[in-house]
């Protein structure tokens, strides 16, 4: 008999729904709206599962009499989406920023600030300067490169759900944790970045095409204050340890994308410098964080087997 | 890339109902083998036709509007009209997007009717979606423009600058020369790169017999902007201060998205 077992990531999910129904009330629940604006980023989730059971009725529909019955395609679906559920209740979460949840503890934007220490640290915020660099020749790249940060996790994810369950929990719950730290930080530290802030510190307009149209694709997704840290950065670093994990090959061809992805974040003047580096501190939280939850959860699971078998 | 994920959203729903059609065909074929083989693979010819033919409308209004986007973004704005209308004649769900894409093309081919019909479809307009319905309204002369301009919240991802700028028409219109010279100037503010409100904002300047402070305004935006003193309003406007002339009043048809 299939036996519901809690996972690390089960208890991280509810715990953000948690978070947010008792920060933000129902309300924030209530708003979340799957329409066609917002639907199209949980669908970079959905997507993997949904190809998985499609293969999984695929197989069914044409193997060989005996080779599969109906059971097995069920359970095969039901294990698609018992494993990745977790992750989409956690952008669900991420949704609520649209109800303007950081307006509770801080409603006065935090940019100036920011930029503040941007300049104390490093004299400027780099988005200004590389404002002189501004071509359409780089900004067209880098806005792909911009766009990867939401591409490249279901494609790792897909990778390593093929080869390893455990690694693929591991890398998922990594995200789940640099999100979830992410969201704390976007309610107590609301900012919405150096290009929409300070307009006046730039003098070169960033245009083109694929710029237009994927920047505002992007933002009708975004959380409204998601600059601090920047998940950017943080989710980018994960996809590059899991890739690293993985094999050479893999990490080879995701390094060029990643690095451009950093880049796009101070180039497209949607970071300060201190976000970079918080999102690097978020992603090495992430890291240790989930290894250390995976096995408490192995430690939990084995006790309990213990006790059963006593 | 708008296009990829927009298939892509569109993959997850028709992938669920093809599969499961697949589970459906098969498991109707195992059941009917044992008693009638011959009939088994027409069993599941026949729930496999089914499933398709449930699936096609999902499948057709997802090419139509992803057709219709991709004919926006190519500025074919006439077969963009063509295919939403399709697509929401065959049931689609006129979104917030597919409703202000609509309505785009419908107001670069000059139908403001059309274009507050496609964003009315729209069951909860975004504060953007307002201001387009406030938009159309103003060049179709509706009355009720100012009242719908006027819901339109400050907040992000909305081109506050036209709603400012339209409320200032109504205001000059109206008479009221104090109030629309304010609303260009916060109009031009939000941003400085919008024509319309430096163009008004400047002849109202005019009208108000101070030329120096009109070029100013000219200048400023000139300067701010490299390439601007060559266009044709920018040239307008510093041919007629130079000569003490007020500027002659401009009615710009704005469409946005």
């Amino acid at each position: 008999m299939w036996r519901f077992r809690v996972r690390a990531e089960d208890v991280l999910s509810v715990i953000s729904v948690f978070g947010l129904v008792t920060y933000a009330g129902f309300r924030a629940l209530g708003r979340i709206d799957l329409s066609e604006e917002n639907y199209w980023d949980f669908s970079l989730i959905v997507f993997p599962a949904a190809l998985l059971i499609f293969l999984a009725a695929l197989h069914y529909a044409f193997a060989p009499r005996g080779e599969s019955s109906i059971r097995s395609v069920w359970v095969e679906t039901g294990t698609v989406i018992r494993d990745w559920l977790p992750f989409l209740i956690f952008l669900l979460t991420y949704e609520s920023f649209r109800v303007r949840t950081w307006g509770a503890i801080s409603p006065v934007d935090a940019d100036p600030f920011l930029l503040k220490i941007d300049r104390w640290l490093f004299g400027e915020t780099p988005a200004v300067v590389l404002d002189p660099y501004a071509r359409a020749w780089i900004t067209q790249p880098l806005t792909i490169a911009y766009f990867l940060h939401l591409v490249l996790p279901p494609v790792l994810a897909m990778l390593w759900y093929r080869r390893d369950l455990l690694i693929f929990r591991q890398f998922l719950l990594t995200i789940l944790v640099a999100g979830m730290i992410g969201s704390i930080g976007y309610i107590a530290v609301p900012a919405v970045g150096p290009g929409v802030a300070f307009p006046n510190l730039f003098h070169h307009k960033l245009s083109g095409e694929i710029y237009g149209s994927v920047t505002e694709f992007l933002d009708s997704a975004r959380a409204m204050r998601d600059a601090f840290p920047s998940l950017h950065i943080g989710l980018s670093t994960i996809v590059l340890y899991y890739a690293w994990l993985r094999d050479r090959v893999t990490f080879a061809w995701m390094l060029p994308l990643i690095v451009g992805n950093w880049i796009s974040t101070i180039y497209l003047r949607y970071h300060y410098m201190i976000d970079v580096i918080a999102g690097f501190v978020i992603a090495y939280i992430g890291i240790v964080v989930a290894r250390w939850a995976l096995r408490a959860e192995t430690a939990i699971n084995e006790w309990r087997a213990l006790r059963a078998a006593q | 890339m708008a296009l990829f994920v927009m298939i892509l959203s569109r993959l997850v729903p028709i992938m669920m109902l093809l599969s499961l059609t697949l589970v459906g065909s098969r498991y109707i074929y195992d059941l009917v083998l044992p008693r009638r083989p011959r009939l088994a693979p027409w069993a599941f010819a026949a729930v496999s036709l089914i499933g398709l033919i449930a699936t096609a409308p999902y499948v057709w209004r997802a090419a139509l509007v992803v057709g219709g986007h991709w004919a926006v973004e190519r500025s074919r704005f006439q077969l963009a009209d063509i295919l939403l209308a399709d697509y929401d004649a065959w049931g689609g769900r006129t979104t917030d997007t597919v409703g202000r894409e609509w309505a785009y093309a419908r107001m670069n081919l000059g139908h403001w009717k059309d274009a507050e019909e496609a964003l009315l479809k729209v069951p909860r307009p975004s504060a953007q979606s307002t201001l387009l319905i406030g938009l159309c309204r103003y060049y179709l002369n509706d009355p009720a423009a100012e009242a719908t301009l006027l819901r339109i919240p400050d907040v992000l991802q909305v081109e506050i600058q036209i709603r400012d700028y339209l409320l200032a028409r109504i205001a000059q219109k109206r008479g009221d020369i104090t109030r629309a010279y304010n609303l260009y100037w916060r109009a031009a503010s939000i941003q400085p790169h919008f024509l319309p409100a430096v163009y008004h904002g400047a002849r109202l300047t005019m009208l108000a017999g101070d030329a120096d402070a009109a070029l100013r305004i000219v200048n400023a935006y000139a300067r701010q902007f490299p390439g601007a003193g060559t266009n044709p309003d920018v040239l307008t406007l510093r041919s007629y201060i130079s000569s003490g002339r007020v500027p002659p009043d401009k009615e710009y048809e704005i469409v946005a998205f």
